[in-house]
């Protein structure tokens, strides 16, 4: 049988980096899976963005507990990008799951579990409203990231 | 570099053992009040659902998904939820249930290219010695303040191997076109 869940790219970050793209992904999987797995500059948030679309489409709904503050909610609307996490030098792990991510029919909706060793653990549910299929993927960090910070992009295809 | 292995039990969908397709279903223009797998072989240690489930309720916000077990019609489940909407984290449970409420779809009224996504865990799904356990990773954003993220668990009181599976929008509704259901294989060492 054909592999079903593929690595499609990793790589492993040096210092000073501030953005990688996982580019021209091949349209052939069903969704895909991204694993973020290292560290960033203190103060520093965690992004996505989609095809390298800059404008107001994303939106999210979070639930995490942080150090101090119990459970709670949060969202964003008609943001330029979908926020991973918030971090302060420390070490966070997310993945996130891109649903139908080359289905012209539907926006692009991803899940995501996250956590970070600061303060975060918990869920995010984000939206870029475009029926475009996604073909790059950019993560972001505010300053930089840390050396080592590993990215992995995987695919999984339905029958 | 080959797939990396599983991290932690919370994290849906990352594994290390094979990973087979084994049915899809996508829901046409005239919409499917459920949608079934069926004929689940038992080969497998854990199955994986992966779906974007969106449901013909014209309100907004989030519709439920329902799982049922071999056809099971009896109170034989359970489940429990914690998720947040964007400023209020609530929690929810029942026990003694006909369904097993294993995630949440997006409701039409929130738009015809907005589709609830949710990946549910059927662990240990042919152990005849064990009750069946079910985990669910869930959301739907809509672009407002009616958005959901969220953690289910579920429960199936019954030793069978499950050869089936079931899910189901809120009652009274129905999937819409385009909504889509894959079942996936995980095979143990």
């Amino acid at each position: 049988m054909a592999s079903t869940y593929t690595p499609l790219a990793t790589t492993t970050l040096g210092s000073g980096v501030s953005s990688y793209t996982f580019s021209s992904i091949s349209s052939a999987y069903t969704d895909l899976v991204l694993i973020v797995n290292g560290s960033a500059t203190s103060g520093t948030g965690v992004y996505l963005r989609f095809n390298g679309d800059t404008s107001s489409i994303y939106s999210q709904t979070t639930l995490f507990t942080y150090t101090g503050g119990g459970v709670v909610s949060d969202q964003t609307t008609n943001s330029s990008l979908i926020s991973l996490t918030n971090m302060y030098g420390t070490q966070m792990i997310a993945t996130a799951q891109i649903m139908n991510y080359s289905n012209t029919n539907t926006y692009k909706t991803a899940i995501a579990r996250r956590g970070d060793t600061y303060q975060h653990e918990g869920t995010l549910t984000g939206l870029w409203r475009s029926t475009s299929a996604i073909n790059s993927l950019t993560i972001l960090a505010d300053v930089a990231f840390n050396s080592g910070m590993s990215l992995s992009l995987y695919g999984i295809k339905a029958k | 570099m080959g797939i990396l292995g599983i991290y932690a039990s919370q994290i849906s969908g990352h594994l290390s053992a094979p990973f087979d397709s084994l049915q899809t279903v996508t829901v046409g223009s005239g919409g499917a009040s459920s949608i079934s797998f069926t004929s689940i072989p038992s080969i497998y240690k854990h199955l994986q659902i992966r779906c974007i489930a969106r449901e013909s309720d014209t309100n907004v916000g989030a519709g439920a998904l329902w799982m049922q077990a071999n056809g099971d019609t009896g109170s034989n489940y359970a489940w429990h939820r914690i998720w947040g909407n964007g400023s209020t984290v609530s929690a929810g449970n029942a026990s003694s249930t006909t369904w097993s409420l294993v995630g949440i779809n997006s409701r039409a009224g929130n738009g015809s290219t907005i589709f609830g996504t949710t990946i549910v865990d059927v662990l240990d799904y042919s152990e005849t010695t064990k009750y069946k356990t079910f985990r669910g990773l869930t959301g739907e954003n809509p672009n407002s303040s009616n958005g959901y993220s969220g953690l289910h668990s579920g429960l199936w009181m019954n030793t069978n191997a499950i050869s089936s599976l079931t899910l189901l929008p809120t009652s009274g509704y129905s999937w819409t076109e385009n909504s889509k259901f894959a079942l996936y294989g995980i095979k143990g060492d």
